[in-house]
């Protein structure tokens, strides 16, 4: 233990951290991530229960390089040990003239373990024993939320094999059809942090994952959904994962995953809402299918001193819907191909020091990107986009142990990645007798052809609007200082200063120029506009192309501290200052927003043995820098709208969108978007391996960014527009983040995980939530129907409709997971039900600078005729996706080692029931198909894989 | 762990707590529902080139036509089929107001000669109304019934409707301007008065006193313009602003219709039959073809927003400006060629 007195030694500590502060804002950027864990301990008499200062503490594992560590316990005959990497150790614990004692200790991302060792110098040989502490601990000096899954028990159970699909297995998590990105306690899919090895891979302009990684080298990933300390600012959740690393044994990990059609049931459900299966339907299956291959290879290169772990992971998966309304021909398949680089270097000169290298990369391309869900019936293969993306990212750390109690953390990230989507027949290839089942007219492809909407049945033709290309870079750095010291207590003291600098390069080319929406000439192909004749001509739009680059800049400074004042009692006060500027493409000033996050928490151990814990917290997150915002601001092309004159037979002018005077920005009259969530949370050890709980959680999102339309001047209908304010016919956008956008969520989540027995691992939870509130949307990029519904601030007198239920409002989530391990078999279902979510039924309106409109609150719609009449209140009913129940399951055998070498068979089983739920409507009461089926699960599929571990 | 469970069930109690709300209650109360859907308005509620799927499609242009001279413009409404084929004027039925017909409508402060009212006396809602919002200085008309056509698939659209209310006035207190929406809150108001009856039901209603209006109901999403189909540029102006069960709907007001014998009484609407040279060319003459001739301008004794249309023949081809414009002279003229047209009764609503 260190010599200093607790006071000097904190004084030190704000020292350091200002000098870090000072000397790292003149850098160009800095960034996140919390990639250890730690052990706390005590140590004390079997017998009297004394405690015994001066014994020492020695700690090794095959995660942690440099060395073994030892420590001495302190008077009270407490030790601890930060910044450790996740991995099981193995602690001696010895004094001179005794016989040691040995313990087997889990250590995991982002928690602290406890070690409680009674000893007796009378114990004359050495005692070890085999169970492994901290497996089931409490966390009993954290209020942070959500759960830590680890490679090992993940390879036990059924999974998607991705971190944003093992994400879905917490409480608290729930995705939205047809989103990657979950909504974690209230936050929605724009509001997480993603984090792998310490690097914030969030996008800046989605704020979804930006990056893809080779799921066999994830150590362990940790999701948190509340309770967060000052290091983390996020309005969601955070997804934290650090990879594997190196060790001073060879290691290599393969393995191919084989998810073939003929394993699977055939992808034949109706697309109306009550359709089961089609057992007469004799159309060739709709190909579902996946093939994944991974390499890993780990060790030495200098023992002790310099490890590496390399990677690869290959991937092609097919998705598809069976053919159905409108265009009723079997659509290709969304074809996912990625190729998963990644490396990490791990190098300690002396065990004072640690330095990480990890880089990573996902190139990828999807071929029909749309075509996994409900567009798939839409559009033909011309009209259909293609999307490559992926990137490179690399991070690399360096952790001073200064003291035993003292250490510093410097790191510097960077990310950069791209996202093409255009045209199917550009980026990709199609085969000409496709496209010939949907058209007879189209012949060759042609980039230059503007595409068309039939709104009669919702079909696209000829080309997708546009072909965008994206480019996004981050620079990330992150100081922090961590310091152990007692002042009436002990604390674990934390301070540090983070930053991010993020860019934006796009282009947006309309093909052809111009795109047109047909209207009134019937459903498919011959309905389409024909100028001759004047049929089903409706709207055309012309747009040049365009481009530009945004630029992001953040900085965050933070402290925070753990006190235990006594040993039952954690109270974690906590605070965070979080500044951020963002410019658009034409260099003007988006916002300039900053704010305050503090932080407090407690954390009581009620029965004062670990088994009882209370915990309650408070915390204010904020947004500060947002691409999406300044995308939103950034000056597009000018659209010009023709409507068709039918009596005239000719385009004439209707109005204009977009331009340098759409958007109106007010950077210095902005309120911080923000979240305060307040937790209170019970846990209890069950039966000494089993931990249930239960907490509550209110969380308040408010002044979340919005476009109000400033120009138009609606009639009292809010159906058409009556005239313009500046008197051009425009729209035009005032950007803000309004004190009315805000919404609540309100949920209670009771789980229940630990191994009741050795051989069985399990987690269970039920989650009933309620997320409402005025502000349903964000920039029109949280509806289901993919920006057809515009947000609460675009048409005044629909705002009404917006408060209600919010869009990822789910009431029950029910989820299961776990595995059985009998010999060298195991047994590891992955079971989810969740019941429906929020919709919102559309109505057409003429106007098509009004677009689509509701007609009763987000959530419900209206009665229809003939059962229900569209005008009586009494009619109104829920609307919301039905329930949909998910059940996987993994078989795992392993085959007796030879020459050192692990090989398991694995089979995996998804959607072993073969349910054919429904996970999205069609919600456009225009359509002939409103209210049937957009998606279905995907039916029973079998995977076949391999693993073999040296 | 004694400690414990009270806390636990603490924290489960407040949580409960919390979340029994309804986030729908702001949606509760007299909210403006948004404007009502028209999908299921027969076609001539819903303009010109009107589409009921598709709200705001249609606008409403009236037909010019004269009065003993004098310029006027009028809306057109036809009679039902069913309506045609009894009695076509009578708003009866077995002796009583047919209330089906000629449903109740809340009129607040009804003038003498005009439904509505020319200096409102509800409280005005603070504030200004900008251009496009409802008026916030009056309360509009609430409305039990909406026109009903019907869309069945490869079957001709059909309507019962006719634009005929019955009054049931209702005097203002003081209450704020469009603050009531619709009849279920109207008639349990306490700072309005209204006679009420309670129905079959025991439910209290408002009680029609016996004047019939020509309110026709039309989309609210449509523009309506005069007869030069251009003006007033914005669509608005010459409809009115009423509510159905919380829903904004939209109507044009033709004024109180004269009654007898509990049957409407009728102006004539006289076009000639004979040909007739215009910019277009030389036909028999239309109806709403611009040449009408009315008896009387809105306002007038002998004003009536329903028609009986008459046609005459003017004994050879003649030009527009030279056709007579009083129906004085259509009479003395051409009086021994009148025949009642088919139909032989529109609504013809001449609007303020």
């Amino acid at each position: 233990m260190s010599t200093l007195n607790s006071s000097s030694r904190f004084a030190r500590s704000l020292l350091c951290a200002s000098l870090l502060v000072t000397g790292l804002l003149s850098s160009s950027a800095l960034a996140v991530g919390q990639q250890t864990g730690r052990m706390e301990g005590r140590v004390r008499d079997r017998d009297s229960k004394t405690p015994m200062p001066q014994v020492k503490v020695d700690i090794s594992s095959p995660s942690l390089i440099g060395g073994t560590q030892s420590h001495l316990t302190g008077d009270d005959g407490t030790f601890d040990f930060g910044s450790l990497p996740p991995g099981t150790y193995s602690v001696v614990v010895s004094m001179d003239g005794l016989k040691p004692l040995k313990r087997q200790v889990l250590i995991q991302l982002g928690t602290t373990t406890p070690v409680d060792v009674e000893w007796s110098p009378e114990v004359d040989t050495l005692q070890e024993t085999v169970e492994v502490i901290g497996k089931n601990q409490m966390n009993a000096d954290s209020t942070q939320s959500g759960a830590v899954l680890n490679a090992d028990d993940q390879s036990k159970v059924a999974s998607g094999r991705s971190y944003q699909s093992v994400t879905n297995q917490v409480a608290g998590v729930s995705t939205s059809s047809g989103q990657g990105n979950p909504n974690i306690m209230g936050g929605n899919s724009l509001m997480n942090r993603y984090l792998i090895d310490g690097l914030d891979v969030t996008d800046p302009v989605t704020n979804g994952f930006s990056a893809n990684i080779n799921f066999d080298s994830i150590e362990s990933l940790q999701i948190l959904t509340g309770g967060m300390e000052a290091q983390y600012n996020s309005m969601g959740g955070v997804i934290n994962l650090i990879t594997t690393g190196g060790s001073d044994e060879f290691h290599v990990d393969t393995s191919v995953y084989e998810n073939n059609s003929r394993f699977s049931a055939k992808n034949d459900y109706g697309s109306g809402i009550t359709q089961g299966y089609r057992a007469f339907d004799t159309r060739p299956t709709s190909p579902t299918s996946g093939l994944q291959a991974n390499l890993s290879i780990s060790g030495p290169l200098v023992k002790q001193h310099l490890w590496y772990s390399l990677g690869l992971q290959y991937e092609k998966r097919e998705a598809s819907q069976p053919a159905g309304p409108p265009l009723n021909v079997q659509s290709p398949p969304r074809t996912f191909t990625s190729f998963l680089p990644r490396t990490k270097l791990t190098f300690s000169p002396v065990s004072q020091h640690r330095i990480t290298f990890s880089a990573f990369g996902d190139p990828t391309s999807i071929d029909y990107v749309d075509h996994g869900g409900g567009n798939a019936n839409l559009e033909t293969p011309y009209a259909s986009p293609r999307q490559n993306q992926g990137g490179y990212s690399a991070v690399l750390a360096w952790d001073w142990f200064i003291t035993s109690s003292l250490s510093t953390r410097l790191q510097l990230g960077y990310q950069n990645s791209q996202i093409d989507n255009g045209p199917q027949g550009k980026l990709g290839t199609i085969d000409p007798a496709v496209e010939a089942r949907y058209s007879t007219t189209s012949g060759p492809y042609d980039y230059n052809r503007p595409s068309r909407t039939n709104l009669d049945d919702g079909s696209f033709w000829y080309n997708p609007g546009l072909d965008t290309t994206d480019n996004r870079k981050t620079i990330n750095a992150e100081a922090a200082l961590m310091d152990e010291f007692q002042a009436g207590g002990r604390h674990s003291f934390q301070t540090g200063v983070q930053a991010r600098n993020a860019t934006h390069k796009f282009e947006n080319i309309t093909l052809g120029g111009k795109s047109f929406l047909d209207r009134g000439g019937g459903p498919g192909e011959a309905g389409l506009c024909n100028e001759a004749t004047g049929t089903g001509c409706y709207v055309r739009s012309d747009t040049a192309t365009y481009g530009g680059t945004e630029h992001g800049f953040s900085l965050g400074v933070y402290a925070q501290d753990r006190w235990k004042p006594v040993s039952w009692l954690t109270i974690l006060p906590g605070i965070r200052f979080d500044y951020g500027t963002t410019t658009d493409s034409a260099g003007r000033l988006v916002s300039q927003l900053s704010g305050f996050g503090p932080r407090l928490g407690a954390v009581w151990d009620i029965t004062h043995d670990n088994k009882t814990i209370f915990s309650a917290f408070y915390g204010r997150s904020n947004e500060v820098l947002s691409l999406l915002a300044a995308a939103n601001a950034s000056p597009t092309a000018l659209t010009t709208n023709y409507n068709w004159d039918k009596a005239n037979k000719n385009w004439v002018f209707g109005s204009t969108n977009g331009g340098p005077d759409g958007i109106i920005l007010q950077p210095h009259d902005l309120t911080t978007p923000h979240a305060d969530q307040i937790q209170l949370g019970l846990r209890r050890l069950i039966l000494s391996t089993m931990t249930g709980g239960i907490q509550y959680t209110y969380k308040k999102t408010s002044n979340v960014w919005d476009r109000t339309e400033v120009n138009q001047i609606l009639d009292p209908s809010g159906t058409r527009v009556i005239g313009y304010q500046n008197g051009n016919p425009s729209q035009v956008f005032l950007l803000s983040t309004p004190d009315h956008n805000y919404n609540i969520y309100q949920g209670i989540d009771f789980t229940m995980q630990g191994n009741p027995v050795p051989e069985l691992n399990i987690y269970g939870a039920y989650t009933l939530a309620f997320k409402y509130g005025p502000g349903a949307d964000e920039l029109a990029q949280l509806g289901p129907q993919g920006g057809t519904v515009q947000s609460q601030d675009f048409n005044a007198r629909q705002t009404q409709f917006f408060n209600g239920w919010a869009f990822g409002d789910v009431r029950h989530q029910i989820k299961l997971s776990g595995s059985y391990t009998i010999g060298g078999f195991s047994f590891g279902p992955n079971i989810s039900w969740q019941s429906g979510e929020v919709r919102v039924a559309t109505f057409t309106v003429n106007d098509p600078n009004i677009g689509n409109v509701l007609r009763s609150p987000i959530g419900t719609q209206p009665g229809r005729a003939p059962a229900g009449n569209p005008n009586d209140q009494n009619a109104i009913s829920e609307f919301r996706t039905p329930p949909v129940m998910t059940v996987d399951v993994r078989a795992v055998y392993a085959l007796p080692k030879f020459v050192g070498i692990q090989t398991n068979l694995i089979v995996d089983i998804f959607n072993v029931l073969n349910l054919g739920g429904v996970t999205d409507v069609v919600t456009n009461e225009g359509l002939a198909t409103f209210g049937n089926a957009a998606s279905h699960q995907a039916p029973f599929r079998a995977q076949l894989a391999i693993r073999a571990i040296y | 762990m004694n400690g414990a469970i009270p806390r636990w069930l603490l924290s489960l109690g407040f949580g409960i707590g919390l979340v029994a709300c309804n986030p729908y209650d702001r949606y509760s109360g007299e909210v403006n529902a948004g404007p009502v859907d028209p999908v299921g308005f027969p076609a001539e509620c819903l303009g010109a080139g009107g589409d009921h799927l598709n709200q705001g499609t249609g606008a409403f242009v009236p037909a010019a036509a004269l009065a003993h001279g004098t310029p006027v413009e009028y809306f057109q409404f036809n009679f039902s089929a069913k309506q045609l084929a009894g009695k076509p004027l009578s708003l009866q039925s077995k002796g009583a107001p047919n209330l089906k017909l000629a449903p109740p409508a809340y009129i607040f402060d009804p003038g003498s000669s005009d439904p509505l009212p020319t200096s409102p006396t509800c409280k005005p809602q603070p504030g200004t109304a900008l251009a496009g919002d409802v008026p916030n200085n009056e309360q509009g008309t609430i409305f039990t019934s909406l026109p009903a056509g019907s869309y069945a698939q490869g079957v001709a659209s059909s309507t019962s409707y006719i634009p005929v209310v019955s009054e049931v006035p209702v005097i203002s207190h003081g209450e704020t301007c469009q603050e009531i929406k619709s009849e279920t809150t109207l008639v349990s108001a306490a700072n309005v008065s209204l006679t009420t009856a309670p129905n079959a039901l025991g439910k209290s209603l408002g009680v029609p006193n016996g004047q019939y209006a020509a309110f026709a109901v039309i989309d609210p999403g449509a523009a309506v313009f005069h007869a030069d189909g251009a003006t007033p540029a914005t669509g608005l102006g010459l409809q009115h602003w009423g509510w159905y069960g919380r829903y904004l709907l939209a109507y044009l007001n033709g004024g109180y219709i004269p009654m007898s014998g509990g049957s409407m009484v009728p102006q004539t609407l006289y076009y000639p039959r004979s040909n007739v040279t215009d910019a277009t060319g030389t036909g028999p003459g239309a109806q709403g073809a611009g040449y009408d001739v009315l008896d009387a301008v809105r306002g007038e004794a002998g004003y009536s927003p329903v028609c009986a249309v008459m046609t005459y023949d003017a004994g050879g081809t003649l030009a527009v400006a030279d056709l007579p414009q009083s129906a004085a002279d259509i009479n003395t003229k051409f009086g021994p060629t009148l025949l009642p047209d088919v139909p032989a009764y529109i609504f013809c609503l001449q609007v303020q």
